[in-house]
């Protein structure tokens, strides 16, 4: 789900480069306004961390689908909220020139298709559930829908990007296919990140719920 | 309070298995080799860095004197291999662009004025310098998480 160089037009690279540095700017700036923006620094480093092994984690696939990676998006989203962004352009970054995964002019774009879904799963996430009190069922659903629509929505850019931007001397059809066929190997990943997403709110909405933006449960005395 | 941080300390426990994966693969990162078979036959090996094959991946060719429009195109087969003919007499720089679902590279080959053809190969880092650079990458992360996670404690205890 990682863009490498040499595949975009340069107009094309250029833009998303603009946007994800708007976005990022954005961010920060919502992030300063917070009452501690430091106070989330821990959780944004670890997830940065889980960010940037997962991209080299993969799912073997039965062909014609190839192998698929973690992606973490939609997790990033529900866990980091406005740091999800500047996370994952930082884990971005580093898979880059670590593992040479994605590009250097590229970044802007690969931003876009991990970063956007992180914050549309993030803003859905509080909206849906930040009132619901902890123990609620939907709150897991919410997040297991966040885990897996995060995958499924960084897909979906990441083809617009692609076929959106095919060279005039390529094989159309072909192309199409072969990225048809590559976004559905993400269904498996998408299932894997649900879950864990669920698993993992289950867990803090117990232990640490203001950590994913919910209100501590009043115990009945 | 201590429930609290109880609770902190254990995101780490959910993260670190992920963390400690070996990263024996780096998912769709590609490995394209060039050839010259009999010259002036390229032959071209394209697969995945997983191992896996780059079944069918198109190939583009773009000659030294229009690098706009493609010289030469074709499909690798379902091993990933594929083999063309340059015309010796275009000089210079070409490019031949690997790809397949928005994943590929593009390779350069110089053509000298007398026809010989020079293949650029590029430096492959070794496994044990990316898992170095991984390790420590990882280590500083969770170094920044320790840092501020004690400083936010730190705060707590004397307010």
């Amino acid at each position: 789900m990682h863009i490498p160089d040499g595949i975009l037009p340069t107009v094309v690279w250029t833009g998303a480069y603009v946007a994800s540095g708007a976005i990022t700017a954005y961010s920060l700036r919502q992030i300063n306004k917070q009452e501690d923006p430091r106070a989330a620094v821990p959780k944004a480093a670890m997830m940065t961390a889980a960010f940037f092994v997962a991209s080299s984690i993969f799912v073997p696939m039965p062909p014609p689908m190839t192998s698929a990676h973690l992606i973490l998006a939609g997790t990033m989203g529900v866990m980091l909220g406005w740091y999800a962004f500047p996370a994952i352009v930082i884990g971005l970054i580093l898979q880059a020139i670590v593992f040479g995964h994605g590009g250097i002019t590229t970044l802007g774009a690969n931003a876009l298709i991990m970063g956007t879904p992180a914050l549309i799963m993030s803003a859905l996430f509080q909206r849906l559930v930040a009132k619901r009190p902890p123990d609620d069922k939907f709150t897991l659903i919410v997040a297991f829908l966040g885990g897996f629509a995060g995958v499924i929505l960084a897909a979906a850019i990441y083809y617009s990007f692609i076929i959106g931007t095919l060279p005039a001397d390529i094989n159309r059809a072909a192309e199409i296919n072969a990225t048809i066929i590559l976004c559905l190997s993400h269904l498996p990943v998408a299932i894997v990140e649900g879950l864990f997403t669920a698993a993992l709110v289950r867990y803090l909405r117990r232990t640490r719920p203001d950590l994913i933006g919910l209100t501590p449960a009043i115990s009945p005395s | 309070m201590k429930q609290n941080n109880r609770g902190q300390r254990h995101l780490w426990l959910w993260l670190l298995p992920l963390l400690l994966l070996p990263t024996i693969a780096y998912a769709h990162g590609t490995v394209i080799t060039l050839g010259i078979a009999t010259p002036p036959t390229i032959t071209i090996n394209a697969l995945y860095d997983t191992g896996e094959p780059m079944s069918e991946a198109q190939i583009l060719v773009y000659a030294a004197d229009d690098p706009r429009n493609a010289w030469h195109t074709g499909t690798a087969d379902t091993a990933g291999n594929y083999q063309f003919d340059l015309d010796t007499n275009i000089e210079g720089q070409w490019s031949i662009a690997i790809r397949t679902a928005g994943h590929g590279e593009i390779r350069y080959l110089y053509v000298a004025r007398n026809g010989d053809i020079t293949l650029e190969q590029p430096e492959k880092r070794p496994l044990w310098q990316t898992a170095l650079m991984a390790t420590i990458v990882i280590v500083a992360l969770l170094g920044i998480a320790w840092y501020y996670s004690s400083q936010g404690e730190k705060n707590h205890a004397h307010s």
